[in-house]
Parts: structure tokens; C-alpha cells; sequence
């Protein structure tokens, strides 16, 4: 079976991530004045030239299709047309959908625009990439919670090591939207620090070792939910994957609730908070993900409340959404056979 | 490598079973008429199930004091008739659930923000649901399903796109079974959707005729089970190939030449390993959009030439179920395979002026069919074909 390796990646997220070594140039502490960490965004005129269709797209669509274009730029300027277009949302085009909706309900089923219930189905930014690339390849989304972005993962994974394709884009976004901030604010989900966040990110997933940042060596869905399960999922995994337990150099952790499960991993591995970045939302274990490759390509790690430089070779990604949806996934060093 | 469809579960406005769909389907009975459940200022015919949620959660026996949408409540009908059918329990085995809907909990959200607008007391427990993950989850916990869950949304192609997801979870990770198909619900989101796209029929829809002026919308879900060995009840057909293209030409309209219907249909016979002549049906996606029949009928002729196979479309039955239909025809598929019978279309008088094709009008029995294509193609250009063979 062939090993999938992700060669290329691009993010938008609350730190300074879309094409440039900001965050990385010092250490960033959480910003716990707040409880929303809204995207820093580009200049997207730069990456959608097209002003009509820039115009037209909304924030979740135009975050989408950024990182995605970014990530199959090659330095030559020229795109990468990949087999395949995996996407992920949790939560799709929420702004539109409500937009749409209130129409619906306040001017009596009159007055409607098309536009916001065309950007309003979750497949908008994975159908903008792929019209905008030109792009008559296998094009999917995935909307289900905290396992949207692993599940566009491992469909990915799936086509790779069968041969049936040779590189995939895959890419997860959500939004934050005033109603959504407000209903979890009315149920107190913001208090005790915890943060909405928004952001995308994208991967070129291929199964060429040559020119890879690292190997992403496992996604899994954990349907075991007490703190211990978690954690020895965590060793399982290493295990399936002729690693121990302490080979795991790092886990990056996105919790959003379970404090007893990120307690026990903390207690039996090194880990650091790759939540405290970019915040919460469903497809936030992309932006996880994304901070694994960067720590692995770039030869840095997390030392207390700073960078320093070490190469890492194993590092788990564990998240949870809403206690809900638990995941890990695994990233391996690409020179390591 | 075998999928064997081994249980099918069908919720349509034409009835809350498979029986009650297939006695509609071979007595040409259309499940679209006026709306009377749901309260909407359009007068367009539509394909809706009667029941109420609370009707729905008392036949499945729900505690109706606690939140479910439209959604899931379908979903779980359909999905259970399919595990009962195929006689898998998935509290013994290794079953995985694959879903595809369009809009999620939105029958939820509209009541939501309805109450709100008439200064109603509400309940944001309503929003909850509002994600398309959120009815999957609930259908998973009905059944009892823990192994794997995940949901598709790609507009109108969501559930043939999850049966691909499912055929390739259950061949590479150990799945004794996997659950697939899709749900939506009638709602007021997508009766005002499709209004401001202008592409709603105001009288029964009329696949592939001249005089077609847009779809009808419906309600329902469909759902199977994929096994790799014959069920132990039944092995209706085998899932022989797929292919999902994008047709990269527009968010909601299909290219004029077809190109991602065309490549969708040729990659799932490639897939397959077949050649065009060996497809003897097509369930065509067939909406009775002006814009849809004809770009699907040009595919269909790059592909077959003169052969053109014998097609119908069923959204004449059922309204165009939106993420549901590639499960709910998937459904009818391995239904008129099983019983070699060919389901027609009807409301069709007079070919299309631009390319003059001619689906099938009358129910053919012995007909003598052994692979058949079903087409489902979505907003975003997402087109899907699969095979389905005996």
C-alpha cells in the first residue's frame, strides 16, 4: 500500500499564517481578552483576481478558495492541477444561509436574492476551487462536525494508497457568524475562556516522498470517548504504526470541553494547545494539522512559552468538538523510512 | 472485490416503505401533488410526506418531547428499514454510517427563526440540529452505529457520492457493513431557493419533454447496505463501478456539451470495467429543468451514440429529493434489478426540439436488464454516476 505525504499546504487562520513565517518568527501567547479570534485576511485580490467573482463570494467561500489556489501555486507561479478536490465545513456557508433565511421569514417569501442560497449549500468553496481551476476531476464535501476535515482526510487517504489517484487538494474551513457566537453564548459555551475561531486550511496530499514536507501517516475517527480510551488511542496509533508511545515527540491538542481528556494526555505525553491559535470550530484539527507540518518542516518546537530549534519526528494530533467528535491523526518526518 | 446491496430502506411521499414505493412505482402512482403540510405562499406541486415530525417520531417510536428534524426523522425510517431488511445488527459488528444531505436540521431553523419573527417563545436547541453532521449523528444513534460516521454535502449528488465513501470505507478498513444513502426534507429554504433560481414547475414536472419547465421538489431518504459477501437475507445487485467529475462550468447550471455528466457516466463504466453497450438502463437525473435533460440527454449521446440505452426518470414519482435522490433511486435500482423490471417516466408527450430522445413510458417487466446506470448531478458542479449490477 502506498504512503501518502502532504507536499504543500496553505492557512488562514487568527495568526499570521497565509504566506508568511510570522507566526513562527516568535512566539505567539493565546489572545485571552477576547472570546472570537476572527481569520487575519489576505489582500485576496492578489489570489482571486476576478473582481466580479471575488465581489460575489462570501468570507467563508473566499478563505476556501484562497488557501486552496494557494497551496497548488508552484513557485514557478503556475497552478498544480491536483486528481482530486476534497473539502471540509462543519458548518458551510452559515452567513448565507441565515442572510437567506431571514429573507425568507421577514419580507413573507418575497424578495429573494439567489445568490445567498446559491453560496448557502456546504459544497460552495470545493465547487468555486474546482471552476476556477478548471477542474473536471472527483470533487467532494464533507459536513459532518469535528469529523469533517478527517473524513475529507481519509477519503483522500483512501484514493492515494489504493493508486487510484496520485495527489489530492484537501482543504477545511468554517466561519464565524454572529448568530452561531450567539446561541453558544446564550448556552455559557464561551465562558471559562473558551474561544470561537475561524480559518482554512489546505493540504496537497500525494503519495511522492520527493519534495514533502512529512508523511501523514494516520486519520483516525475515535469513537471511544473516556479520557484513559483517548489516550491509549493515542499509543495504538503510534503502535499500528511500528512506533511506541515514546516515539511520539509531541501532540498538539484541540479540546473543546473534555478537560479530563486532555488532562490524561497531558499527563502521559508532551503536548501543546494548537487551539489556543486559532480557536474553536469544526474544521479547526486542519489548522492543527497544518501547525504540525510547519513544526516538522521547519525544524522548530515548542519549548515552554517559546520556539526553539528541534527536530521532531512523530507528532499526534488529538482534537475534540464539543465532546463530541473525537479524532487523532499522525504525522511522521518524510525522511524517516 | 464484491459490494453486495444486501438491505434497502425507502421513505418517499409515495410511501414510508420500499413495499408501498415499489407497488407506487410499477402502478405509475406519483407521490407530487399539492402542498398541505408545510405552510408556504408558493402554489407548486411538490413531493411531500404527510406525517408531522410528531407523527413520524411516534411511528419510531422517539420520545417526541425531544428535538429531531425533519432530517434525521426520515433518515432513521429509511436507514432502519435497510439494517432490519438486510438483518445486521450493528450493536455485533463493525458498521459504518455514510450520509448525504443538502440542508441539513433546516426544517429546525426555520421554525427557529419564525418564532422569532412572531415573538414566539423558541428554543435554541433548535439550532443544534441545524448542521448537516447533525441528522447523521442522530440517524447513528438510533441505530446504534459507532464505528464510523460521516456525512456529504454536495447539493443534489450528496448521496451517490457518500455510496462511492462507502464502497471505499468498506473495502479498506474492516467494515463488515457500511450504511449508506441520504436525507432531505421539504422546507421553506429550498422552496424559496429554487423560486429565486426561477426553475420550480408550477404544474407536475416533465422529464425529457419539450414543454418541461423546471422540477418539482420532494422530501424522503434512501438508504442501503453495502456488504462484501451476499446479505443473509438478500443480495439484490452488486455495486460495480462510479465516478464522481466536476463539471466546472457554473455554481448551479450543467455545461450545454455535458462535459461532467459525460465524464462522470464514462469514468463509472471504466471504473466498472464495462463498455458503454453494457449498460442496459440509465436512471437519468432527469429533473424536467430545461437546462438539466438536455445537457444530461447530449452526455448521454457523446457516450452511446447511436445506442442510447433505455432511461426514464423518477423524479416524476418522488420530486427531486435533493441530497437524497442518489440513495432513494440507488434504491429503485437495485429494486427493478431484483425484479428485472424497468420503472418508466410519464408526463412525456413530445421529445425535446434542440435533441429528440425518448425515455421509457410504460412499465417493461422481463426486461432483461443486468447493469444499470443511476445519474445524480449537483449545485458546484458535482455530477455523480454509479453502476449497479446482477
Amino acid at each position: 500500500m502506498k504512503k501518502v505525504f502532504i507536499a504543500r499546504t496553505s492557512c488562514i487562520s487568527p495568526q499570521e499564517s497565509f504566506r508568511t513565517n510570522g507566526f513562527f518568527s516568535s512566539w505567539k501567547a493565546a489572545q485571552a481578552e477576547t472570546d472570537q479570534l476572527h481569520a487575519i485576511e489576505p489582500d485576496y485580490k492578489g489570489i482571486i483576481t476576478d473582481a466580479g467573482k471575488r465581489r460575489r463570494m462570501a468570507h467563508l467561500i473566499k478563505m476556501g478558495v484562497s488557501t486552496s489556489l494557494d497551496c497548488l501555486t508552484l513557485p514557478d507561479g503556475n497552478l498544480l492541477i491536483p486528481d482530486a478536490i476534497m473539502s471540509a465545513t462543519a458548518m458551510g456557508g452559515l452567513e448565507d444561509t441565515e442572510k437567506f433565511l431571514r429573507c425568507i421569514i421577514d419580507n413573507g417569501e418575497d424578495l429573494l436574492n439567489p445568490s445567498n442560497f446559491i453560496q448557502s449549500t456546504g459544497n460552495t468553496f470545493g465547487g468555486q476551487t474546482g471552476l476556477l481551476l478548471g477542474h473536471h476531476g472527483y470533487n467532494v464535501t464533507y459536513a459532518h462536525g469535528g469529523y469533517s476535515m478527517e473524513s475529507a482526510l481519509t477519503d483522500a487517504m483512501l484514493q492515494l494508497t489504493s493508486g487510484d489517484i496520485k495527489d489530492a487538494l484537501v482543504t477545511g474551513a468554517d466561519e464565524i457568524t454572529a448568530t452561531e457566537y450567539e446561541v453558544m453564548r446564550k448556552m455559557g459555551f464561551w465562558r471559562g475562556g473558551r474561544q470561537m475561531g475561524e480559518g482554512s486550511s489546505s493540504f496537497l496530499l500525494t503519495t511522492e516522498k520527493e519534495g514533502s514536507v512529512c508523511e501523514l501517516a494516520a486519520v483516525s475517527l475515535l469513537h471511544e470517548t473516556t479520557p484513559k480510551q483517548i489516550a491509549n488511542s493515542i499509543e495504538e496509533l503510534a503502535n499500528s504504526n511500528q512506533l511506541k508511545a515514546t516515539d511520539i515527540d509531541l501532540v498538539l491538542t484541540g479540546c473543546d470541553c473534555d478537560k479530563a481528556a486532555e488532562k490524561e494526555i497531558s499527563d502521559r505525553f508532551p503536548v501543546t494547545d494548537y487551539k489556543q491559535w486559532c480557536g474553536q470550530y469544526g474544521t479547526k484539527s486542519g489548522f492543527g494539522l497544518w501547525i504540525g507540518t510547519q513544526l516538522l518542516s521547519r525544524g522548530i518546537a515548542p519549548k515552554g512559552n517559546q520556539w526553539e530549534q528541534k527536530q521532531l519526528k512523530n507528532i499526534a494530533i488529538y482534537s475534540e468538538y464539543r465532546q463530541n467528535d473525537y479524532t487523532l491523526m499522525l504525522l511522521k518526518m518524510a525522511q524517516i523510512n | 472485490m464484491a459490494t453486495h446491496v444486501t438491505g434497502l430502506g425507502l421513505v418517499s411521499s409515495m410511501g414510508l416503505d420500499v413495499q408501498n414505493n415499489w407497488s407506487a412505482l410499477l402502478a405509475k402512482r406519483s407521490g407530487i401533488g399539492p402542498l398541505t403540510r408545510l405552510q408556504t405562499r408558493h402554489n407548486v406541486p411538490a413531493g411531500e410526506i404527510k406525517e408531522t415530525n410528531a407523527e413520524l417520531a411516534g411511528l419510531l417510536g422517539l420520545d417526541t418531547r425531544k428535538t429531531y428534524s425533519r432530517t434525521a426523522l426520515l433518515g432513521m425510517m429509511a436507514a432502519k428499514e435497510a439494517i432490519n431488511d438486510a438483518g445486521i445488527d450493528p450493536s455485533r459488528m463493525k458498521v459504518a454510517l455514510v450520509s448525504g444531505t443538502s440542508v441539513g436540521g433546516m426544517d429546525l431553523s426555520e421554525q427557529y427563526f419564525t418564532d422569532l419573527h412572531e415573538g414566539r417563545r423558541t428554543h435554541l436547541r433548535y439550532l443544534f440540529e441545524h448542521d448537516c453532521g447533525a441528522s447523521t449523528f442522530r440517524i447513528a444513534e438510533y441505530l446504534g452505529i459507532r464505528d464510523f460516521i460521516t456525512t456529504i454535502s454536495t447539493a443534489c449528488s450528496s448521496s451517490a457520492n457518500a455510496v462511492m465513501m462507502a464502497d471505499r470505507l468498506l473495502h479498506s478498513q474492516d467494515f463488515d457493513a457500511v450504511v449508506v444513502g441520504g436525507t432531505d426534507p421539504l422546507c421553506k429554504f429550498t422552496i424559496n431557493g429554487f423560486t429565486s433560481l426561477m426553475i420550480l414547475d408550477h404544474e407536475q414536472c416533465r422529464p425529457f419533454d419539450d414543454s418541461r419547465n423546471g422540477l418539482n421538489l420532494g422530501e424522503g431518504a434512501g438508504f442501503l447496505v453495502l456488504q462484501r459477501e451476499p446479505g443473509k437475507n438478500h443480495s439484490y445487485c452488486n455495486l460495480l463501478g462510479y465516478a464522481n467529475a466536476n463539471d466546472a462550468f457554473h455554481q448551479t447550471a450543467t455545461s450545454a456539451n455535458g462535459e461532467g455528466p459525460y465524464l462522470a457516466m464514462k469514468g463509472a463504466i471504466e471504473k466498472a470495467g464495462l463498455q458503454p453497450a453494457d449498460i442496459d438502463y440509465v436512471n437519468a437525473h432527469g429533473t424536467g429543468t430545461g437546462n438539466n435533460d438536455l445537457s444530461e440527454s447530449t452526455a448521454m449521446g457523446r457516450l452511446f451514440g447511436s445506442q442510447l440505452p433505455p432511461f426514464s426518470s423518477t423524479k416524476v414519482y418522488t420530486g427531486h429529493t435533493l441530497g437524497a435522490c442518489g440513495g432513494i433511486e440507488a434504491a429503485f435500482c437495485a429494486m427493478m434489478l431484483k425484479n428485472d423490471t424497468i420503472i418508466p417516466t410519464f408526463n412525456f408527450k413530445t421529445p425535446m426540439h434542440e435533441l429528440a430522445v425518448r425515455p421509457e413510458t410504460e412499465v417493461k417487466t422481463n426486461a432483461g436488464i443486468k447493469t444499470i446506470m443511476s445519474n445524480s448531478f449537483g449545485f458546484g458542479g458535482n455530477v455523480s454516476s454509479l453502476i449497479f449490477g446482477i
